[in-house]
């Protein structure tokens, strides 16, 4: 049964709709036998549209490309070393992840098993593959979530075998516990840490975000997915397959301009880690998100100072770390590893973690001395979620 | 049409050309756009089902092809019509490729994937929406372009209204008005 719409009765049923929609369920008949003829077919269009309304859940709230994922085999069930997959606990550019147990009544263990999706095309990606397992096993550092082992499944996906890690992301953490300001920079200082680690094993993570490090109930913290991560002498070509798709809103200026990964990336990233540990929020949040916005802030727009940024969000509620903490040294600090020039951040991120010690201890940072690096340039706001647009004096540090 | 990516300053151009009404300009950019996601989306993954990720796909053919380049906001607009279009296009595609594997030698592998996961057959609803897209496109293409955006090249409410230059409280009222027209024609016997 098809009803012959035209745009303009289209358009008629849609603005009814729209209206009916306005009212309670039980003034709509009433509302409708006002507006329309009875039994006529604009009447029934925009019944069926209420009832589409009602019935549609969430359909098309989901983008189409993640149906396309969903049409991928799930293999939760499968045995895969001594291990048998039990539960899919994520889905990502590379492949999915599996929490799996130990199959072979040896012992009991629960690890996490990342499946790579892309077969080794050519023997080189292979050796790369392996070279890089090896190496990312040396990585033994108790905020780094051990890789195990590795292999190949039957049908040719390479896998990794980890340490399977509970808990909440970093930021979600202190936010919920509402940390003070200590316990915040000391959580991150273990971050700094195991990061600083990998460096000296000439690894460098390329893609840390509040997701990739995970705090368990007892406060332990952990860096997850090394995996993607490139030794600093490694020669990548920019479309190799095993490169795993970047989060833009965690990306350093030079990745996104496609150039290699450096320690100094990691330093920058953990700049932006570390601003949203202090403030609650992320670091560059363009309210107003036009496509391609968001890249050009982070390649054009310097960062917010925390302070600024928290003493704002004082009017949503009192922040946990009050912005007169932040002021001064620490944004200082935050700032530095922010640069949008690499050679302007900390050399590294034992520099990083430096400064932060000292201004725990209450002694001057390096970064003061960086008065003359760069005036901060005047930023643009973005519109606030009120509506009001301000452009701050030029200030410097 | 497959080529090397074009430099930035040409599809600034094009987009320029576009913006002017140039058909030609258009077309050539859809099929740059076209061949950049695929080539994106090929490069990702592969094997048994292809993973792409909304958003990232589109942010990041804009990426590789603007490389940072400034655009004015009309024409950064207009870039994600596009890039909207021809995810349409790649998804339909795929979907009717799936459809058609399916209904071939390797049915009894293919079948399974849906009916382990339970969420229905995301193919046939994917070929479903365009048939329906395509019926709306008679009666309201403005609703059609606002769906390519939110639905295929996945942005946000905000991001739309942006892209189309009008307000949220449009974006929104139109978006519900798509979306149960399209959920009409889709279940069961369209009454519309």
């Amino acid at each position: 049964m098809s009803i012959a719409l035209d745009p303009p009765r289209w358009r008629a049923a849609a603005e009814l709709f729209d209206e009916a929609l306005e009212l309670s369920a039980t003034e709509r008949p009433a509302f409708l036998d006002r507006v329309c003829a009875a039994g006529s077919e604009l009447r029934a269009a925009v019944e069926a549209l209420i009832a589409a309304d009602r019935n549609a859940a969430d359909f098309l709230e989901r983008p189409a490309v993640e149906h396309a994922e969903a049409m991928a085999v799930s293999r939760v069930g499968e045995r895969i070393g001594a291990f048998r997959l039990v539960r899919e606990i994520g889905r990502g550019g590379m492949g999915e992840v599996y929490r799996a147990e130990r199959d072979d009544g040896q012992f009991d263990q629960r690890v996490a098993i990342k499946l790579i999706q892309a077969r080794p095309a050519s023997e080189r990606l292979l050796r790369d593959f392996l070279r890089e397992r090896r190496i990312l096993a040396r990585l033994e550092h108790p905020h780094i979530a051990r890789l195990f082992d590795g292999g190949m499944t039957a049908d040719g996906h390479p896998y990794l075998i980890m340490e399977y890690v509970e808990g909440e992301a970093i930021t979600t953490w202190c936010e919920a516990k509402r940390l003070p300001l200590e316990d915040r920079l000391r959580l991150f200082l273990a971050v700094c840490e195991a990061v600083e680690a990998a460096h000296q094993a000439q690894v460098v993570h390329r893609d840390l975000k509040p997701s990739n490090i995970l705090v368990g109930g007892q406060g332990h913290v952990k860096l997850l997915d090394f995996g993607i991560a490139r030794t600093m002498d490694h020669e990548s070509t920019a479309s190799s397959t095993a490169l795993p798709r970047l989060t833009p809103l965690y990306a350093a200026p030079e990745q996104i301009r496609g150039e290699r990964a450096t320690a100094a990336t990691d330093v920058y990233t953990l700049g932006l880690l570390l601003h949203e540990i202090l403030t609650g929020v992320p670091a560059h949040r363009v309210q107003r998100a036009a496509p391609g916005e968001l890249v050009r802030a982070i390649l054009e727009d310097e960062p917010e100072p925390p302070s600024t940024v928290a003493a704002r969000q004082r009017e949503l509620g009192t922040p946990a770390v009050p912005p007169r903490r932040l002021r001064g040294d620490l944004d200082r600090i935050v700032l530095k590893a922010l640069q949008k020039e690499p050679a302007h951040r900390y050399p590294s991120v034992a520099a990083l973690a430096g400064d932060l010690r000292r201004h725990l201890d209450g002694l001057p940072v390096t970064a003061r001395a960086d008065r003359a690096a760069k005036p901060l340039r005047r930023w643009r706001l973005e519109a606030s979620s009120r509506g009001r647009r301000t452009v701050p004096a030029r200030s410097r540090l | 049409m497959p080529e090397a990516p074009e430099a930035p300053g040409d599809v600034t151009q094009l987009l320029a050309a576009a913006r002017d009404g140039d058909r030609s300009a258009l077309s050539r950019l859809f099929d740059l756009v076209y061949h950049e996601l695929r080539r994106i989306a090929r490069g990702q993954r592969h094997e048994g089902g292809e993973t792409l990720r909304a958003t990232a796909l589109v942010h990041e053919a804009y990426l590789k092809m603007m490389q940072g380049a400034a655009l004015p906001p009309e024409d950064r607009g207009h870039f994600f019509s596009t890039a909207a279009r021809a995810m349409r296009q790649i998804l339909v595609d795929r979907a009717r490729r799936r459809n058609a594997q399916k209904r071939g030698a390797g049915a009894g592998i293919e079948l399974l994937d849906e009916e382990q996961l339970g969420t229905g057959a995301s193919a046939e609803e994917i070929l479903g929406v365009d048939r329906a897209l395509e019926r709306l496109e008679e009666l309201d293409p403005r609703l059609v372009h606002l769906v390519e955006l939110r639905f295929y090249a996945g942005l946000s409410v905000e991001e739309t209204a942006v892209a189309l230059a009008v307000s949220e409280r449009t974006v929104k009222r139109d978006w519900r008005r798509a979306r149960a027209f399209l959920f009409e024609q889709l279940s069961g016997g369209p009454t519309i």
